[in-house]
């Protein structure tokens, strides 16, 4: 395997864009990060895109779409749905074709408009014998952060966590959020604030839960010598995992309604995660104790306390002392989210895990304006999604 | 693959209460009410989730004894009454 460089990035503004198309908005970014690579569309050698299941028909073979929308190359598409974890996947093939010497320069793309609300199931086949998971769950009557607030009142009842411990996640995030220009929400929150939000699910608030988004944004990968030739500044892309659930985790996932329990469980809550941050590790040669800032899905407040741990950042109980102590802060010795997270742009299932290979880029390059992670060197992603998918990476100068 | 049946009572490991109407395929309650989620701990060493039959929060403590009911979900267009399984606390049954 050989080396893979971040040539160019390019990412669209989130936020609700009723009078835009997901595909020109997928079109514009990915333009953009192939200037930002320095190469013209037609020397991009395949192409690997989120499949926006929101868009029906043609949103499942989004990159087919982008391209034709642009100007169709004969190159190689795919098209690859694995959830929330989706941009993370669509790099993690993209890096193989370029690791694998298949091809020089790839891009990797995701652009998607989510529904408002709670996040519905996609339609199914009406004679499928037996009812679908999916479809018992909404007959049941539970939405994504109905899950994400029984882990929740968990980590509360084991570690004492309080309501202002979880509400300051929300104002950590929302501070590096009102920084970044690209974000949704740019705006402080505070504590006040939060607390008084409606209450979603039980213990989760409003403003404790992402929004869903339409966003989009595209990664470039080339070979080192290819970036060279450009003079483009040296990003590695040193480790790019993509891991599944394993047997024995008593995480229920989204949309399942059962899992082994907590006192028989034989592997750790969200093992897909603790394995993609544990393979990026290995893959890079390097701990959680090198990494410089970390983006992490913070689909709610309780992911961010949740992965600390997850990822190997502190021990179990400790994400909150982390927090309080001002350590995942701008400034502080682990800067977690200085994007701003997905508590500031809000969801775009396909394109979350791009938006923060994106930010880590830009923290590299040293371009991340006023929420430059100062003397950033290293940087980690990592992105989760439902049914067990993840993806972790570690970028280098 | 072979089917377990599990028993009728297990433990409560969490719960959540959902304040706004879930979409379709939902049927909401008209007016809608908020209504409790449990995740229950059985003994065969699995937890799943359900509707808890009703919510007064100041009952519930984790660990506290529900058993498994099966209750009407909502009403559809042709008059059926869709059930599905749904838990409650040991007291409420006594």
């Amino acid at each position: 395997m050989r080396e893979v460089v971040i040539a160019g990035v390019g990412l669209h503004p989130w936020g609700k864009f009723p009078d835009k198309s997901w595909v020109q908005m997928g079109a514009e970014t990915s333009l953009e990060a192939a200037d930002d690579a320095g190469v013209q569309w037609t020397e991009i050698e395949s192409m690997v895109c989120g499949a926006m299941q929101w868009g029906g028909s043609t949103g499942m073979r989004a990159g087919n779409t982008i391209a034709a929308a642009i100007g169709e190359t004969g190159v190689p598409i795919q098209n690859i749905n694995n959830a929330c974890a989706s941009g993370g996947s669509v790099l993690r093939s993209a890096w193989l074709m370029v690791a694998s010497e298949l091809h020089d320069v790839v891009i990797a793309v995701g652009a998607d408009k989510s529904p408002k609300g709670f996040l519905p199931s996609v339609p199914v086949l009406a004679d499928e014998p037996g009812m679908p998971i999916d479809m018992v769950r909404w007959h049941l009557g539970l939405p994504n952060p109905g899950y994400w607030a029984l882990e929740m009142r968990k980590r509360m009842e084991r570690y004492g966590t309080t309501a202002e411990q979880l509400a300051q996640v929300k104002v950590k995030n929302s501070r590096h959020g009102a920084l970044n220009p690209y974000a949704r929400y740019q705006r402080e929150f505070t504590i006040e604030e939060v607390l008084a939000s409606p209450m979603v699910c039980d213990p989760l608030h409003l403003y404790e839960i992402c929004g869903t988004s339409d966003g989009a944004a595209a990664v470039v990968l080339t070979s080192r010598d290819f970036a060279k030739k450009n003079g483009l500044p040296i990003v590695k892309l040193a480790a790019c995992s993509l891991t599944s659930g394993m047997f024995g985790d008593p995480t229920i996932r989204i949309p399942l309604l059962s899992a082994t329990s907590d006192e028989e469980a034989t592997a750790p809550l969200l093992s897909e995660s603790e394995l993609a941050a544990r393979m990026a590790f290995e893959q890079a040669g390097l701990g959680p104790e090198d990494m410089d800032f970390v983006e992490l899905p913070d689909n709610s407040s309780w992911h961010e306390l949740q992965y600390l741990e997850t990822m190997g950042f502190c021990a179990p109980g400790e994400a909150e002392k982390l927090l309080t102590e001002g350590v995942t802060e701008l400034g502080g010795g682990l800067p977690v989210c200085p994007s701003g997270g997905f508590s500031s742009f809000g969801e775009a299932t396909i394109a979350q895990g791009l938006l923060q290979v994106v930010e880590a880029t830009w923290q590299l390059r040293g371009t991340a304006g006023s929420r430059q992670v100062e003397g950033a060197r290293i940087g980690m992603t990592q992105v989760y999604g439902a049914q067990a998918n993840n993806s972790a990476c570690i970028l280098t100068t | 693959m072979e089917d377990t049946t599990l028993t009728r009572r297990g433990k409560l490991a969490s719960w959540t209460v959902v304040h706004y109407p879930p979409p379709p395929p939902h049927v909401p309650e008209e007016p809608f009410e908020p209504f409790g989620i449990a995740e229950v701990s059985f003994p065969e060493g699995i937890q799943i989730v359900g509707p808890m039959t009703k919510v007064d929060l100041s009952d519930l403590k984790l660990g506290m004894e529900l058993e498994t009911v099966v209750e009407t979900y909502y009403v559809d267009h042709d008059g059926e009454a869709v059930l599905g399984w749904k838990f409650r606390s040991v007291e409420e049954e006594e």
